[in-house]
């Protein structure tokens, strides 16, 4: 199976290299084709060279269009380029290149959903090796499940996971719409109102390798709001939308 | 001055500003498209202020009993207006900026290879 492994990065420098070294093992010991594609997003520091020391392909945007944007960028690619699916994994070294072989051997199956979802919260490890996030945003993923439980009729352990596979259906459709700003809650609701399968499966994850979240505590207010006011649009105005 | 000559003014100040927008469009520092509605909104305060009388009356009928708060009514309106029309703009814009973003990178990207691989 042909899989891109796309990464978005804004200012990753510290982590990046570590997170690419890890991939490419990953690569190595993987049943499946994997090419990795560093999505810059207009970075200030060195995220582009070293992404290319790294032996990923970079795709350098001129301007800061955000996460949705990075991501949306990266699954074009990996759409018009035929691969079989893409899975997203951030740039700052959160989510372990290590589980990737248990979210590609779900997407093999013949019964694959078109989005994967890998969750911290389903393994049911409260270990300190398996990085949480704090309570603060605990409380808000909670409350956003409960908003896509209600609005979507879908159950999510883990909405705000940035590790996730797209399927080419998934593909298709994030191809032509996907959201810009704290897009993996909205994204989900996207995929539920225009049927799209998905499923989740336990991952670890980790405290990033390296750089600062671009999210601060003054924005927690505005993205709750945010997004549940956008899962709710995105779900109304994706119902009528083909799946294919 | 009598209150009549006083909404003159205002109606001159709403010319200059017609004005100013119409040598805006003439250097190409602003779209005709984009300034219309302004002009539009102006045209109706200039409108008010040459015929205050109308204004009196259309503002009891709309059960105003003070003339200015009408004015401000209805300004406050067709500014609500002008920025939903910016807004709605603005959005178009932001999209349009994302797909061609994404498209140059896109394509910056397998010319880079393109080259790579001649090389």
């Amino acid at each position: 199976m042909r899989v891109l492994v796309v990464i978005p990065a804004f200012n990753e420098e510290e982590a990046l290299g570590r997170l690419l070294l890890e991939l490419r093992h990953a690569c190595e010991s993987s049943e499946d084709e994997l090419s990795l594609l560093v999505v810059d997003d207009g970075s200030r520091d060195a995220t582009r060279r070293i992404a290319k020391e790294g032996g990923a392909r970079v795709l350098r945007l001129c301007a800061n269009l955000g996460i949705g944007g990075a991501v949306q960028s990266g699954l074009h690619v990996a759409y018009r380029e035929g691969f079989a699916c893409a899975v997203q994994l951030d740039g700052d070294g959160q989510h372990p290149p290590g589980e990737l072989a248990s979210l590609l051997a779900t997407m093999r199956a013949e019964d694959a959903p078109d989005l994967l979802i890998g969750s911290r919260f389903l393994s049911g490890d409260t270990s300190e090796e398996n990085f949480r996030s704090t309570l603060v945003r605990r409380v808000g993923i909670g409350w956003l499940r409960l908003v896509l439980r209600v609005v979507a009729r879908t159950r999510v352990t883990d909405p705000t996971s940035g590790f996730r596979v797209y399927g080419r259906r998934a593909l298709a459709l994030f191809d032509e719409t996907y959201p810009y700003d704290f897009p993996e809650p909205e994204a989900i609701a996207v995929a539920a109102a225009v049927g799209l399968t998905h499923r989740e499966v336990p991952v670890r994850m980790r405290e990033r390798l390296g750089g600062t979240s671009s999210i601060g505590p003054f924005d927690a207010v505005y993205y709750m709001v945010k997004v549940t006011v956008a899962v709710v649009l995105a779900y109304v105005r994706n119902l009528e939308r083909s799946p294919s | 001055m009598t209150e009549l000559n006083q909404y003159w003014i205002f109606a001159l100040v709403c010319l200059v500003v017609v004005g100013v927008l119409l040598r805006l469009v003439l250097r190409e520092r602003l779209m005709l498209q984009g300034s219309l509605s302004y002009m539009g909104f102006l045209a109706v305060l200039g409108l008010m202020a040459v015929f205050p009388s109308l204004s009196q009356r259309l503002a009891h009928a709309m059960g105003f009993t003070l003339l200015s708060n009408f004015f401000f009514a209805v300004a406050i309106c067709l500014l609500s207006l002008l920025h939903l029309r910016a807004l709605v703009t603005l959005s178009k814009v932001h999209q349009r900026t994302v797909t061609l973003t994404q498209e140059l990178a896109i394509v910056k990207e397998q010319l880079e290879r393109e080259s790579d691989r001649v090389a």
